[in-house]
C-alpha cells in the first residue's frame, strides 16, 4: 500500500509543481540595455530597493537582444532566483522568456516596458507613454502655433513604447493639416544613431521647424546634429524620458520639452511587489500605468533628472 | 475490474487521477490560449461603440455636479481626488460631470458656460473643437480596466475612437443648432484634472499669463435648453 501512495504522490507532484524558488534570496534585475543613462537609473533603483528589502540583486544587461535576454533567463532559472525585475527588450519577443520563468515557478515583474500578454508576468508597472505623448503633442502644437514642418525620430520598432509614444503624439498633431511631417525614421533610441539620421534628414529638409524624438537620448543626438548644422535656434526639439542632459537643456532654453517618466518609482514598486509576492501575496494588478508628466520651461523648477523635486 | 487485486486497482485509480489532473492543467492552458485569440481579434472601434451605447449611459447617473467639483478642488483637494478615477499611479484624476448654465463666451475650441446655482459664478469650458484628445471619458467612466488588455495600445485606441464619436455625435449636432452667447445649455461630460495645475492656479483664477484656469469638459451629452 505504501509504495502505491508514494507513486501516486510522485505522479501528482510531477504534473507541475516545482522546487520553490522563493526560498532563494536572489533577485534578478534584467535590463534591455545599459547603454542609455535612463536604464542605468532604472537598474540602480531596482537593485538598491531589492537590497534594502534584504535580497541579493544580480544585474543582467540584455544589450537590446532578445537572444541575450533569453540566455539570462536560462541562467536565472538554473540559478533558482526568487524573482525577476524585468525591463523587456521586445514586447513580443520577450514573452517566451517570461513564460519559461513562470513555468519554473519564478515570478516576473515588468518595469517601464510591457510584454504584449497579460497572463505570464505577475504584474507590469509601465510608463503611460500614450497619455504622456498626448500632452507632449498638445504642447508641440501650441509651440508651433499649429503649422510648420517637422521630423519624427522613432525608437526600437519592436518595442511597445515606440508605438505608444508615436500614436499618442499623432492622435493630437495629425488633426492640424498645416503641420506636415517631412520625415519619420528610426534611430533605435540611440543618441549616436539619432545624430547620424538627423544629419542626413537635414540635408534633404534644411528648413524644418521641429523634431519630435521618442526618447531623450535621440533628442540629444538630434540637438547635436542641429548645433553642427547651425540650426539649433531655428528648430524646436521635443524629447521623452526626463534624462539629466535634456532637463539641463530645457533649463537653458535649448530643448522645448520632454515627457518625465519616473524610473525610480517604477523600479522601487517592482522590487516591493516582488518582495510581497515572495512573502505570499498573490493579488496584483496585471498592468499599472505610471503617469508621464510634461516638462517644459514653464514648470522646469518642479523637476530634476528622472523625477520631481522633493 | 473485479478480478484485479486491490494494489493494482489502487495503481490504476491513481494513474487515472494523475492523468485527469494533467489533462485539467492542459485544458486550462487551452482556455488561456483561446482568451488570447479573443483579445487578438479585438476591434477598438467596436469596443468604443458598445462602451458608448451600452456601458456609458449606465454610469452617467453617477455624474458629479461640475460646480461641486470646482468647489472641492478649490477648498479640499484630497476630497476632490477621492471623488475621481485615477489610472494607475498618477496625479491626474478623471470625473464624470453634469451641469447646466449660460454660454458666456465662444471660440473655435469650446464654449465657456457660467454654471447655474453656483454661488461664486463658477464657469467651465466645454470642448467643442474639431477634434478631442486624451482619455477623459474612458477613465472617468471607470468601466475600462487596463489589466484586461494584453497590449496597452488596444486600451489607448479605445479612447481615440470614443473621442471620434464625441466629435461626430455630440459636438457636430450641437454646433448645427447654432448656439449663441446668452443661451442656456445642459450637459453631461468628463474631465481630467491635474493636481499640479490646480494647486498652482485654483479654478476660476488667472495664471501667470493672465489666462483664466477653467475646468475643461469633454461633452457626452450637450443640448441647448
Amino acid at each position: 500500500m505504501f509504495p502505491v501512495l508514494v507513486l501516486f504522490a510522485l505522479l501528482i507532484t510531477g504534473c507541475g509543481k516545482k522546487e520553490n524558488p522563493q526560498a532563494s534570496k536572489k533577485i534578478a534585475v534584467v535590463i534591455s540595455t545599459l547603454n542609455n543613462p535612463w536604464f542605468v537609473v532604472l537598474k540602480d533603483a531596482a537593485k538598491e530597493r531589492a537590497e534594502e528589502l534584504g535580497y541579493e540583486a544580480i544585474v543582467f544587461d540584455s544589450q537590446n537582444s532578445t537572444g541575450t535576454e533569453a540566455g539570462h533567463f536560462d541562467t536565472i532559472i538554473d540559478g533558482k532566483y526568487a524573482a525577476v525585475l524585468f525591463n523587456p527588450t521586445d514586447s513580443e519577443g520577450s514573452i517566451a522568456s517570461v513564460k519559461q520563468a513562470k513555468e519554473a515557478g519564478i515570478p516576473t515583474f515588468c518595469m517601464d516596458r510591457e510584454i504584449s500578454t497579460s497572463d505570464v508576468a505577475i504584474s507590469q508597472i509601465l510608463s503611460d507613454n500614450y497619455s504622456g505623448c498626448v500632452a507632449l503633442g498638445e504642447y508641440f502644437v501650441e509651440k508651433l502655433d499649429g503649422k510648420g514642418t517637422y521630423v519624427e525620430l522613432l525608437g526600437l520598432l519592436g518595442a511597445n513604447p515606440t508605438k505608444n509614444r508615436s500614436e499618442g503624439f499623432h492622435s493630437v498633431v495629425d488633426n492640424y493639416p498645416e503641420l506636415k511631417m517631412v520625415a519619420k525614421q528610426t534611430a533605435d533610441f540611440d543618441r549616436t544613431k539619432a545624430m547620424e539620421v538627423m544629419e542626413s534628414i537635414l540635408q534633404a529638409h534644411p528648413d524644418i521647424n521641429a523634431v519630435f524624438c521618442g526618447n531623450d537620448a535621440m533628442a540629444m543626438g538630434a540637438y547635436r546634429a542641429l548645433v553642427i548644422a547651425g540650426k539649433d535656434n531655428a528648430v524646436q526639439v521635443f524629447g521623452f524620458d526626463g534624462a539629466r542632459d535634456v532637463i539641463e537643456k530645457i533649463q537653458e532654453g535649448k530643448i522645448a520639452a520632454t515627457g518625465m517618466q519616473f524610473p525610480k518609482r517604477m523600479a522601487r514598486m517592482a522590487a516591493e511587489y516582488a518582495d510581497e509576492y515572495i512573502k505570499g501575496k498573490r493579488d496584483f494588478p496585471q498592468k499599472v500605468p505610471v503617469a508621464v508628466e510634461l516638462v517644459n520651461v514653464e514648470n522646469i523648477d518642479k523637476y530634476k533628472a528622472y523625477g520631481r523635486q522633493e | 475490474m473485479e478480478k484485479l487485486k486491490t494494489p493494482a486497482k489502487w495503481i490504476l485509480t491513481g494513474l487515472g487521477l494523475a492523468l485527469l489532473l494533467c489533462v485539467s492543467i492542459r485544458l486550462e492552458k487551452s482556455d488561456q490560449r483561446r482568451a488570447r485569440m479573443k483579445t487578438f481579434q479585438f476591434d477598438a472601434a467596436d469596443y468604443a461603440r458598445d462602451f458608448w451605447d451600452i456601458g456609458l449611459p449606465e454610469v452617467l447617473s453617477q455624474s458629479l455636479e461640475a460646480r461641486t467639483l470646482i468647489r472641492l478642488f478649490n477648498t479640499d483637494m484630497n476630497a476632490a481626488i477621492e471623488q475621481g478615477q485615477t489610472l494607475g499611479e498618477s496625479r491626474v484624476h478623471a470625473y464624470l460631470l453634469k451641469g447646466s448654465g449660460t454660454i458666456v463666451t465662444m471660440d473655435k475650441k469650446g464654449i465657456a458656460v457660467r454654471l447655474d446655482e453656483s454661488e461664486s459664478g463658477a464657469t467651465v469650458r466645454i470642448l467643442t473643437g474639431p477634434f478631442i484628445s486624451g482619455n477623459a471619458i474612458r477613465d472617468a467612466s471607470g468601466l475600462v480596466n487596463v489589466s484586461d488588455f494584453s497590449d496597452t495600445m488596444k486600451f489607448n485606441r479605445i479612447s481615440s475612437h470614443i473621442n471620434k464619436i464625441v466629435v461626430t455625435e455630440v459636438i457636430k449636432p450641437f454646433l448645427e443648432t447654432s448656439p449663441e452667447i446668452g443661451q442656456q445649455v445642459t450637459f453631461f461630460g468628463a474631465a481630467e484634472v491635474a493636481e499640479d495645475a490646480t494647486e498652482q492656479t485654483p479654478f476660476g483664477s488667472k495664471d501667470k499669463h493672465g489666462k483664466a484656469h477653467l475646468l475643461s469638459i469633454v461633452p457626452i451629452r450637450l443640448v441647448r435648453n
